[in-house]
């Protein structure tokens, strides 16, 4: 028996447009439900307090300065390595095995997960350089983890520049290299940008390899070989243990709240880049 | 007699397999203009770029023979090629302006030369070009502006300009005027037989009556070849070889 | 001058081979670490072992390997018809506008940390999963439902490019001919973006079977081969993290087998990714 057409068209539709929904709704609903739970919960003594009873009380100050500290030794490590490698594959290459390889490494790597991450972090930084669980492993485990996302948006950010532009500074008799920094890189840097702050998001979020890196350290990390929580490991524990409701969920408020307008940054970011070049 | 800038000889070139430029003489005298008329595809814009070994970007070129600058070879490895191409100077077709401020354009690539240090002289470089190319007048009280903000025939006496503004010898022209309306290509004709005083200046175009106006010498490139060369109103008048005719009669085809 | 431009072209390849460095740099360790106690207990032994008690020297990985088996079919299941109902509604029913909205407000949601994911299972998928269907709620099913969620804004996005990478022409000449929208989606466009969305799903796959903190929360971690999907269960990425912040001499050598097995499952799934979306 065959079924109308217009029959179907309307019921698949329908179908279509009700998972479509769902999907949202859910996805809308769980940004809602954190910030309706947590928000109330924060305060000045939250955000700016020591833990105190393995983080039933006090605040979360040092797991601020944790995220903060991993976070941006990932990206001095990770952002000149990046952009570098988007340099290399974009202006100095032709297409070839080469290219092939380093873009296939980068794809491969974007997806080996966190938790060989931080196993590979663990194995290399903590135990064999001996850095111990501290800022400086979780944080070089980050830049391999953020690698891949920089090398692809600035690559894609450096092709998206007018290929006249180097043309004209050659013709000029500049340098390459003088045309790349002073002309490409300023042209490109909105879309890198984009890839950097989203980098920045992630960092943030990462649980799997930090743990097994920067350790949970309560305190405070001063030097780049003191262990510290960061706040998503933090949040972790919090809701692991059922050490404080409460706490976890400001703690994740100001989780997804600080990595939905850091993606909301990168997402403007891009927009304007995109404007400019097309 | 004039003094020989340019010295071609048996300049062969290759594009992988495909070949543009095939045995090629030429001089190319001091203080003149050379106009270089032809056929879509003949090889016109090939040549200029070996000329200033812009050529060398295309990953598969081949070229073969001598080009002599000032009695110099500039295709050998031994040159100095960021310093040739500050020496002979590049107008496209199209005008690419950088997506600076007009004085910005201008002064880019004469500061990264580091030879012009101080504000006063980089300001009178930007002026003397500007006044060059005829667009002085036009700008002088926006040069902090974006360039991208120029019509379409300031932008061309924009890049005109920026090549002065390097103080270079020789100038290419990659038909200058192709987009521009007759009276932009009025000014910049006018600018070029200004300039040809004091550079050596080489002027592609596909406009025959153009390069009648403009040129004093002129070169007819016909798939690949050099067919014709010769005193313009010579050519123009008398040509030589029957694709010259029938190029400049418009009965080509 | 010459040799400075040579010196700076050296230097970015270095940095060019950075990601390529680092994974087979990751390749090399895991190995080191976890291939001799594969090897001591034997290959056989060691993945079709069911038997984990490292302390007393078992080693056998099978229940892990199943349960993430599992989890992830399982997510697909969830996963995969929302986002294609997702995909093609953005893609070729909805209004550009409104698109130009929800694409990103997804994408941003990608964004969400996996503990905060696992965190939302707990407080409110697995009470009601205890209290509905029985059972101790933190489940294959718990794990399978919110792993489907997680993958939604990579398959949902992947899928909508693929999607719109097909040219409108056809679209219209389909239409043209009478062909009712769902006609045109079904004979036309999704065949035509088929290659992207095997990706997009692969992908997704890699993810779900990549995934730890949000399934330790929720899946119950216990030591056995799951017979219903209201088991408890432990994946492959679960195992590693909750042992291996004290395993030491031949328990930890085993997490990094553990480790092995995962890295082995995600290459094989990310170069058929790269292999079908290279293909075009
Ligand atoms: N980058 C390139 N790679 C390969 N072949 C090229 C390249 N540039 C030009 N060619 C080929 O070389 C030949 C000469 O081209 P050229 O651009 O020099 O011609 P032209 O006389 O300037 O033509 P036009 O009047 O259209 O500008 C053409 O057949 C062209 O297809
Ligand atoms: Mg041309």
């Amino acid at each position: 028996m065959r079924l109308d057409p217009l029959l179907t068209e309307r019921l698949v539709k329908s179908l279509l447009w009700c998972f479509t929904g769902l999907t949202i709704f859910v996805l809308i609903f769980i940004i809602t439900f954190i910030s309706v739970k947590g928000l109330p919960q924060l305060s000045w003594t939250f955000l700016f307090h020591d833990i105190e009873d393995m983080g039933r009380t006090g605040g979360i100050f040092p797991t601020l300065v944790s995220t903060l500290y991993l976070t941006l030794i990932a990206l001095l490590v990770a952002s000149p390595l990046g952009v570098g490698s988007a340099i290399y594959l974009t202006e100095y290459t032709l297409e070839g095995w080469v290219t092939r390889l380093i873009r296939f490494g980068a794809e491969c790597l974007a997806g080996v997960p966190s938790i060989i991450l931080g196993l590979f972090g663990f194995v290399l930084f903590v135990i064999k350089l001996n850095f111990g669980w501290s800022m400086l492993s979780g944080g070089l485990s980050l830049a391999i983890m953020i690698l891949p996302t920089i090398i692809r948006t600035s690559e894609e950010a450096l092709k998206a520049v007018p290929k006249e532009y180097q043309d004209v500074c050659f013709s000029l008799g500049i340098s390459k290299w003088q045309t790349i920094t002073r002309v490409v890189l300023p042209c490109a840097l909105p879309g890198i940008m984009t890839g950097i702050v989203l980098s920045i998001g992630r960092s943030i979020g990462e649980t799997a390899v930090v743990l097994f890196t920067a350790g949970a350290s309560l305190r405070t990390p001063t030097t780049l070989f003191d262990s510290g929580r960061s706040m998503a490991v933090h949040f972790y524990i919090l809701a692991r243990e059922g050490l404080s409701m409460p706490n976890a969920y400001g703690t994740a408020a100001i989780l997804i709240i600080s990595i939905l307008l850091i993606n909301i940054t990168a997402y403007t970011l891009m927009q304007r880049f995109l404007q400019k070049y097309r | 007699m004039l003094a020989v800038k340019i010295h071609v000889r048996d300049l062969t070139f290759h594009y992988g397999s495909q070949c543009a430029i095939q045995g090629l003489n030429l001089d190319i005298y001091q203080g003149e203009i050379l106009g270089l008329m032809g056929p879509a595809k003949s090889g016109k814009t090939t040549f200029l770029r070996v000329l200033n070994r812009m050529c060398d970007l295309v990953p598969t070129a081949r070229v073969a023979g001598s080009v002599l600058l000032d009695g110099a070879e500039i295709l050998g490895p031994e040159c100095d090629v960021d310093g040739l191409r500050r020496r002979v100077g590049m107008v496209f077709a199209k005008p690419v302006p950088l997506p600076r401020s007009i004085y910005e354009n201008l002064a880019f690539a004469p500061r990264l030369q580091k030879k012009h240090q101080h504000r006063h002289e980089l300001d009178e470089l930007v002026e003397n070009s500007l006044k060059a190319a005829q667009l002085w007048e036009e700008v002088k009280d926006r040069l902090r502006d974006s360039a991208l903000k120029l019509s379409g025939g300031q932008q061309q006496r924009l890049c005109l300009a920026r090549t002065l503004a390097m103080q270079p010898e020789v100038i290419l022209l990659d038909e200058p005027t192709s987009g521009l309306d007759p009276i932009s290509t009025a000014r910049i004709e006018e600018t070029l037989t200004e300039l040809k005083k004091d550079f050596t200046i080489i002027l592609v175009s596909n406009n025959t009556k153009q390069i009648a106006r403009c040129s004093d010498k002129v070169a007819f490139m016909l798939m690949s070849r050099l067919v014709e060369y010769g005193v313009t109103p010579e050519v123009f008048m008398v040509p030589k070889q029957k694709e010259t005719d029938d190029y400049i009669s418009g009965r080509f085809g | 001058m010459l040799t400075r431009e040579r010196l700076i072209e050296k230097v970015l390849l270095l940095l060019a081979l950075s990601a390529i460095g680092s994974l087979a740099l990751i390749t090399i360790f895991i190995f080191l670490e976890g291939l001799p106690i594969i090897l001591k207990t034997g290959v056989r032994h060691f993945i079709f072992g069911a038997h984990w008690a490292p302390t007393k020297g078992h080693f056998g990985i099978l229940a892990m390997i199943l349960s993430s088996i599992y989890v992830t079919l399982g997510a697909l299941i969830f996963g995969v018809p929302l986002a294609l109902a997702c995909a093609i509604v953005l893609a070729e029913f909805a209004p550009p506008s409104l698109t130009r909205i929800l694409k990103p407000t997804i994408e941003l949601l990608a964004g969400i940390p996996s503990v905060v994911y696992g965190f939302l299972g707990v407080v409110l998928l697995v009470p009601i999963i205890r209290g509905y269907l029985g059972g101790p709620g933190l489940s294959l099913l718990a794990a399978a439902l919110i792993l489907g969620i997680m993958i939604l804004p990579t398959v949902i996005s992947i899928s909508i490019d693929a999607m719109n990478a097909v040219p409108t022409l056809y679209r219209e000449g389909s239409i043209a001919l009478g062909a009712t929208q769902w006609q045109t989606v079904r004979k036309l466009v999704l065949p035509a973006a088929r290659s992207g969305i095997i990706t997009a799903i692969i992908l997704g796959m890699g993810r779900a079977i990549g995934e730890t903190m949000a399934v330790i929360m929720v899946a119950g971690n216990a030591l056995s081969i799951p017979t219903s999907i209201l088991d408890s269960v432990r994946t492959l990425t679960a195992n590693i993290a909750l042992e291996l912040g004290y395993a030491s001499g031949a328990h930890r050598e085993a997490l990094f087998a553990t480790g092995i097995v995962l890295f082995i499952i995600i290459m094989i799934l990310n170069t058929a990714a790269t292999l079908i979306a290279g293909r075009k």
